[in-house]
């Protein structure tokens, strides 16, 4: 194998790393809208798949505009690139955002790790930020989770393009109808759908279809000008002394649904009962009772038993 | 050549690409994490995911937008795992697991292997200031 190597020259393979043509691509706006619309959030494994592939590939640039969710695209086989000029990575924040469900009036569609990243990327005090695209990588996979697959990738855009169609890896999660659409004004009065946590660790997928009917209620902590995603900020800044954000243990909601995989955990047998329940015993026994002072038994009834008795033998006397 | 050779004969590059993994024998069960070195030999990936040594695994590596996933077949040869601060072993963490290349094609190593040199010239070890 390793001669097979050496002997063949690196630099000879091509390794088209070309840039898709934008009409074989699909817009990140849309699958952002199309989900959204539906009061849905993108799941954040998605979210996070789209933004490893563009950091992977980041150039630094000197562009000073934010990158815009129409100058993202992903390639059919779910692989999301960049189509605008370069620029720094923090001018993907706004961006990031948005893709987590950020909204004008509520922020609960964010998931929690995803509000303390956020609150600590935009936070206006003296902290550190991602140096460069790997760092932000990193921040992201730790704050958020690992990426959604190819496969799961390609469903995500599936469904964003035809909702009925049933994803077998996928599991939406309602969203407030606030965030369905920034620039849309819909005075339509609209129940909220509650969010929904994914309790525990990986859902089987023959379970997501009813959990996906009846997501686990969780109470939005709602917010009116986006102060809880900076208080989150401020609670990680004071937790850790350190100038490094300190997310959430696993917290990503939406993500996608993953198979479970045999992780190697040793079965658990115990050969006994736990103590408590060896050690079952009458509470107290006869030997053990107690009696207070003002619980010992009158011996008034004796003398008056006595003085009846006395009473009936003179009688019987005279 | 054991394993041990094989080790020493080539080089580990630290690259951060994103792998898609599934057991051979349970091919509907596929996972994704980031692979935290890359030799000519085989791959370390960052994961939670545990599989038993030995057991047989197909990878899938984007290497880019319209660009032909690299597909290579790979063999568990190594866990690391994390024992938390107790000390149980029931409630061991994975932290990651090392693979080695098993039968696969030149030119797919070859364009991993470009792969890797293309993201470190992106990346590099060495940070960029562009913020």
């Amino acid at each position: 194998m390793e001669e097979a190597m050496t002997s063949e020259p690196m630099r000879a393979v091509s390794l088209t790393l070309r840039d898709a043509p934008a009409h074989e691509s699909f817009p990140l706006t849309t699958l952002l809208r199309n989900w959204q619309e539906r009061g849905l959030a993108v799941p954040v494994a998605v979210v996070v798949s789209v933004f490893d592939d563009i950091l992977s590939r980041w150039v630094p640039g000197r562009s000073r505009q934010d990158v815009l969710a129409d100058a993202v695209r992903i390639d059919p086989k779910g692989f999301a690139f960049l189509d605008s000029p370069s620029a720094s990575v923090d001018k993907l924040y706004p961006l990031l955002g948005r893709a987590l469900g950020r909204g004008v009036d509520a922020d609960d569609a964010v998931p929690p790790g995803g509000r303390v990243l956020l609150g600590w990327l935009h936070s206006e005090a003296d902290v550190d930020r991602p140096r460069d695209a790997k760092e932000f990588r990193s921040w992201l996979r730790e704050a958020l989770g690992t990426p959604a697959s190819r496969e799961e990738m390609q469903d995500c855009m599936r469904h964003a393009l035809d909702p009925e169609s049933e994803s077998e890896t996928l599991r939406p999660v309602p969203v407030p109808r606030s965030l369905v659409s920034e620039d849309e004004d819909d005075a339509e009065a609209v129940t909220l759908p509650p969010q929904s946590v994914m309790a525990g660790p990986e859902i089987d997928a023959a379970e997501s279809t009813d959990e996906f009917a009846q997501p686990e209620p969780l109470t939005p902590s709602m917010s009116s000008s986006g102060s809880f995603v900076r208080s989150n900020a401020e609670r990680a800044f004071f937790i850790s002394d350190s100038h490094i954000p300190s997310f959430a243990e696993s917290d990503s909601d939406r993500r996608v649904v993953r198979k479970a995989a045999p992780f190697r955990q040793k079965p658990v047998s115990v050969g006994s009962a736990p103590a408590a329940r060896q050690s079952a015993q009458p509470m107290a026994q006869g030997i053990d009772a107690l009696f207070l002072p003002n619980d010992r038994r009158s011996s008034g009834v004796w003398w008056v038993i006595a003085a009846v008795a006395v009473g009936v033998i003179y009688l019987l006397a005279m | 050549m054991s394993g041990q050779d094989d080790r020493r004969s080539s080089a580990r590059i630290p690259a951060e690409l994103r792998v898609e993994f599934r057991h051979l024998g349970r091919p509907h069960e596929s996972f994704s994490d980031i692979s935290r070195d890359i030799s000519n030999g085989g791959i370390f990936i960052d994961t939670s995911v545990g599989l038993e040594v030995g057991t047989e695994v197909s990878l899938d590596i984007s290497p880019g937008p319209s660009a032909l996933p690299i597909r290579l077949q790979a063999e568990v040869v190594r866990v690391e795992e994390e024992l938390p601060a107790s000390g149980s072993s029931v409630t061991v963490r994975v932290r990651g697991m090392a693979l080695r290349f098993v039968g696969a094609p030149s030119h797919e190593l070859a364009r991993l292997l470009g792969l890797v040199e293309y993201m470190v010239e992106v990346n590099g070890d060495g940070g960029s200031d562009d913020v």
